[in-house]
């Protein structure tokens, strides 16, 4: 049982070393602008500070503490004005590691990064945050379903439309021919 | 299992035991491995890409946050609530392929693999499951991997590993088995020796060279079950009236010809899955159990793994490698080869003819 100021500093100290990454990456990509993403961060955590998690089964911390992010996010745009920044000032920042040691297979890897978080970044955002959420940040679609607040089946038919939208931009990098008709097997 | 469901899988992209069912499709199906490659790619993509690094000074921003804002006393903790289980039914799934329940929806017959995913959603609310299986005999000829043999097994999982370990009947630990999802490692111990194998090469490759395939090679047992699994017949369908106990009976009518039948308990309250029972039967011979899973306890902590995986003393430690080559070979074409070797033993092996 966690009790007193001790307690709950040592609670809000755990939850901050553990999301504090994760939520400024998940803001960056929703607000595309680094200075923001860092104030709607620190922002996030004096929410969680004030109103710490309380224990209740069916609400996983994950998806709580994202959705305190989005809440902030949005509360934000709602009073700012939102603009969007244009693309080209992310390509430093990624953590991304490219550890093949092979320098060509390196490069390809790097430019099929780098096409990939362009055409992340043109998707709408409705689209984009479903797929840095599940795809990028591993949340279960349960749990991003409570984040963006909306059905499973929502969050479902929004990443297959994602992926589609994807598929079309990267059709140059990405190059998934159209198959034969025949699925006739091939075990050999 | 339709195109749809398995594109639905790919598109998931998390974890490489929910891809386990869709292997077989992928097998048989090239726009589902078309859809797979492209999937794949951009997948890893999305990986690789990492996160945004955070500013330096954002953590000790945000860690000074309590020495100015006012205290709120609270008298709750923090829930200890892992995040939903993802991997929650693999298991099963796991079973019920390596046992060659490949059923595939008939008409109005109800698809087993498609109950098999809604028992997973229904298990997807446990923060850790137990599953404990007793005193089954397992068909000998399945993969080494899926046997159980021993007189108990038990299993843990959770979203962030899976243990198992096998108990004689006097209390010895036979085998135990450790998968961190985390950190990708896999630790295995069998008859004194511990294999030790990186698995993130198999995390990143085994599905990519399934997908990027046009001919593939599979051998053994699992290549008889993938050669037949379009041919697979549901003969009937039984439940009670309250759907609490289900069965299937099918053929497999190529060679080897095989009967088999597969009895579900579901928890008539929760929906769970409280059993699972796989029988099979070759031609001419008696049907035999292949695959048992009798007692699953849900919401059980995961026990630590020092008390789950002792290594008995005078245990040799091996290191396994995982490798994924690319070859061309003259008049064949490219060839990729996944290895899981121990020394210079193959302890598994894939080949692909990769696509030009």
């Amino acid at each position: 049982m966690t009790t007193g100021r001790a307690g709950k500093e040592r609670q809000y100290e755990r939850l901050a070393r553990r999301f504090y990454a994760r939520i400024y990456s998940y803001l960056r990509w929703l607000c595309r602008d680094q200075h923001l993403a860092e104030d709607l961060t620190q922002q996030t955590f004096v929410q969680i500070w004030r109103h710490p998690p309380q224990p209740r089964g069916d609400r996983p911390l994950r998806a709580w503490v994202y959705r305190i992010a989005r809440n902030e996010f949005l509360q934000h745009r709602r009073g700012a004005g939102f603009e969007t920044i244009t693309l080209g000032d992310h390509d430093d920042a990624y953590e991304g590691h490219g550890d093949c040691p092979d320098p060509q297979i390196r490069l390809e890897q790097k430019e099929l990064c780098q096409a990939v978080q362009s055409a992340l970044h043109r998707l709408p955002e409705l689209y984009r945050e479903v797929i840095v959420l599940h795809n990028m940040e591993s949340l279960p679609l349960s749990g991003v379903a409570q984040v963006l607040g909306v059905p499973e089946g929502t969050v479902k038919s929004r990443r297959a439309k994602a992926f589609a939208l994807l598929r079309n931009m990267l059709a140059d990098e990405v190059d998934p021919k159209p198959m034969r008709s025949s699925s006739s097997p091939e075990v050999g | 299992m339709k195109c749809s469901q398995v594109r639905e899988v790919l598109q998931d992209g998390r974890g490489w035991l929910r891809l386990i069912p869709v292997c077989p499709h992928l097998v048989l199906c090239r726009q589902c491995r078309s859809a797979a490659r492209y999937l794949l790619k951009v997948q890893q993509a999305l990986r690789e890409s990492g996160r945004f690094a955070p500013p330096a000074d954002l953590l000790p921003n945000i860690l000074a946050v309590p020495q100015y804002e006012p205290h709120i006393e609270t008298k709750n903790k923090e829930p200890r609530k892992m995040r939903h289980f993802a991997y929650a039914g693999i298991a099963v799934l796991v079973l019920a392929v390596a046992a060659g329940i490949l059923i595939s929806g008939r008409g109005e017959v109800p698809d087993a693999m498609s109950l098999l995913s809604s028992v997973a959603q229904a298990m997807e609310n446990a923060t850790s499951i137990h599953m404990v299986s007793r005193g089954q005999a397992i068909d000998p000829n399945s993969p080494s991997g899926m046997r159980i043999s021993s007189d108990r097994a038990e299993v843990w999982l959770s979203d962030r590993a899976m243990y198992m370990r096998e108990i004689d009947q006097d209390g010895t630990l036979t085998s135990f088995s450790v998968v961190d999802f985390d950190s990708g490692e896999f630790c295995s111990y069998r008859r004194g020796t511990l294999y030790v194998a990186d698995i993130t090469p198999v995390y990143d490759g085994a599905l990519g060279v399934i997908a990027g395939a046009r001919d593939l090679f599979v051998g053994g047992r699992l290549k008889a079950i993938l050669a037949n699994a379009r041919d697979v017949e549901v003969l009937s369908t039984n439940r009670t009236r309250n759907s609490t106990v289900i069965s299937y009976a099918y053929r497999i009518p190529s060679a080897p010809p095989q009967t088999g039948r597969v009895v579900l308990e579901l928890d008539r309250r929760t929906s769970r899955l409280s059993s699972m029972l796989a029988y099979a039967q070759a031609e001419g011979a008696d049907e035999e159990l292949i695959a048992a899973v009798d007692l699953i306890e849900y919401d059980v902590p995961l026990p630590p793994v020092s008390s789950f995986a002792v290594i008995p003393e005078g245990t040799a430690t091996v290191q396994a490698v995982v490798s994924i080559k690319e070859e061309m070979v003259e008049g064949v074409g490219r060839v990729r080869d996944l290895d899981m070797k121990v020394g210079d033993t193959r302890v598994f092996h894939m080949s692909a003819l990769a696509k030009d």
